[in-house]
């Protein structure tokens, strides 16, 4: 009979050698293929910043919104234009050149007229400087 | 012509309602919003009235990245084309077009289920209205824009049809080629004729009584030498000349301007000791 700590055990291992398998290019190669996708939005690293693509903020996020020092967004349209609107009011039409937004989790939404090019929550940590890239299909 | 606006020159004005969105009132309803853009609209609206369409535009653009507000957008936009349509300028008429198509953003926006309902610039009921407007706005500035563009290659057309005559009677390569040729046989006639003054000399030589044996022979020898250059030389000389001044002739009748003189001229001159053609002109 096999021991529940050996099954344990194994599992861990197998866990590390795939994790060590997958090299930091492939990583960065399979981001990059995701954010060239139509209608993705690309940020670029930052800490505590993400991007949650057909995601909503709830109503605990509006609350919590805009209580620690606010973050700025430079954003750019690939191959086409857009206006971008934050938690449900215009922000700006792109190229977006350092726009105040509130920290905390923020819906985005890019349009050109009747087509939305981007949608999701992004979160901003407080204070940062964040730069997103959308693709216009 | 006053100074040019390009649609990136005129984008949402840094001051833009997300950096008012911290300060900004929580609700806004469309009779605010009304009450908000009617002092912008009437300094605008004087602005046009006083010829400055360019002007009243960048005012309406500013209140409008201020309040989000695509009426001013629109307004915007139509003070643009104004603009464009008077001094038939392209790039401010498709500054009008940017300002239509932030305006069709705002509009599409609104009726999206993110957008802010306590943020009501403008009334559900005139959102299909105002999404007409902005696209009937791009239906004439594409109109417009395709009208300048003929306008302006209507223009460079006759500039170009103005140019032709110009380069032709500047540098007619008949003339030139003629110029060349009557310039070689000028010189074959040249040599012609010296061949015929060296065969008289030495014939005059030749006959001369004290004259004999070896010297006779060498003036022989000149003499046959200068006859064979002359044989040569006035012939040829004759044909030459007579196809380069053909040439210039067509040359010139070809690319003639009547108030022009011609570019080359042959003419005979006769002066003390010479006698021959000259050739004159400018390439």
């Amino acid at each position: 009979m096999v021991r529940p700590v050996f099954l344990l055990r194994s599992a861990l291992a197998v866990s590390i050698g795939l994790v060590l398998l997958t090299s930091p290019a492939e990583t960065i190669e399979a981001a990059s293929l995701a954010c060239m996708e139509p209608g993705n939005l690309c940020l670029e690293p930052l800490q505590g910043a993400s991007w949650q693509p057909g995601k909503k903020p709830s109503r605990k996020d509006s609350k919590r919104r805009g209580k620690g020092r606010a973050g700025t967004l430079f954003l750019t349209i690939d191959n086409g234009r857009g206006s971008v609107f934050i938690n449900g009011r215009y922000a700006g039409t792109a190229p977006l050149d350092g726009t105040p937004i509130p920290s905390g989790n923020n819906h985005v939404q890019v349009r050109d007229g009747m087509i939305v090019l981007s949608d999701g929550l992004l979160t901003v940590p407080r204070g940062g400087i964040l730069r997103a890239t959308v693709n216009h299909p | 012509m006053s100074t040019a606006v390009t649609p990136a020159a005129v984008r949402a004005s840094p001051v833009g309602p997300l950096g008012a969105l911290f300060a900004a009132p929580k609700k806004v309803t469309p009779g605010q919003a009304a009450q908000a853009r009617m002092p912008v609209q009437q300094r605008a609206a004087a602005l046009s009235a006083g010829g400055d369409a360019r002007g009243a535009g960048m005012e309406l653009d500013a209140k409008a990245a201020e309040l989000a507000d695509p009426v001013l957008f629109l307004d915007a936009a139509n003070a643009y084309y104004e603009a464009g349509k008077a001094d038939r300028h392209i790039p401010s008429v498709e500054a009008g077009m940017e300002r239509a198509r932030i305006a069709l953003d705002i509009l599409n926006f609104l009726q999206d289920p993110s957008a802010d309902k306590q943020f009501q610039i403008v009334a559900s009921t005139e959102i299909s209205g105002l999404i007409a407007r902005a696209n009937e706005h791009l239906r004439k500035s594409h109109e417009l824009i395709k009208e300048i563009e003929a306008e302006d290659a209507t223009g460079g057309l006759q500039a170009s049809k103005q140019d032709k005559p110009r380069r032709k009677g500047g540098g007619n390569p008949m003339v030139i080629g003629g110029a060349v040729l009557t310039a070689l046989g000028v010189a074959g006639l040249g040599v012609g004729v010296a061949g015929l003054a060296i065969g008289k000399v030495n014939q005059d030589n030749v006959e001369d009584p004290t004259v004999y044996g070896a010297e006779y022979d060498d003036f022989e020898e000149k003499g046959k030498r200068g006859n064979m250059l002359a044989w040569v030389g006035l012939p040829a000389g004759g044909v030459l000349v007579a196809v380069g001044i053909t040439l210039i002739a067509i040359g010139l009748k070809r690319g003639k301007k009547p108030e022009e003189s011609p570019v080359a001229r042959v003419q005979p001159a006769v002066a003390g000791g010479f006698g021959g053609l000259v050739l004159t002109g400018r390439f």
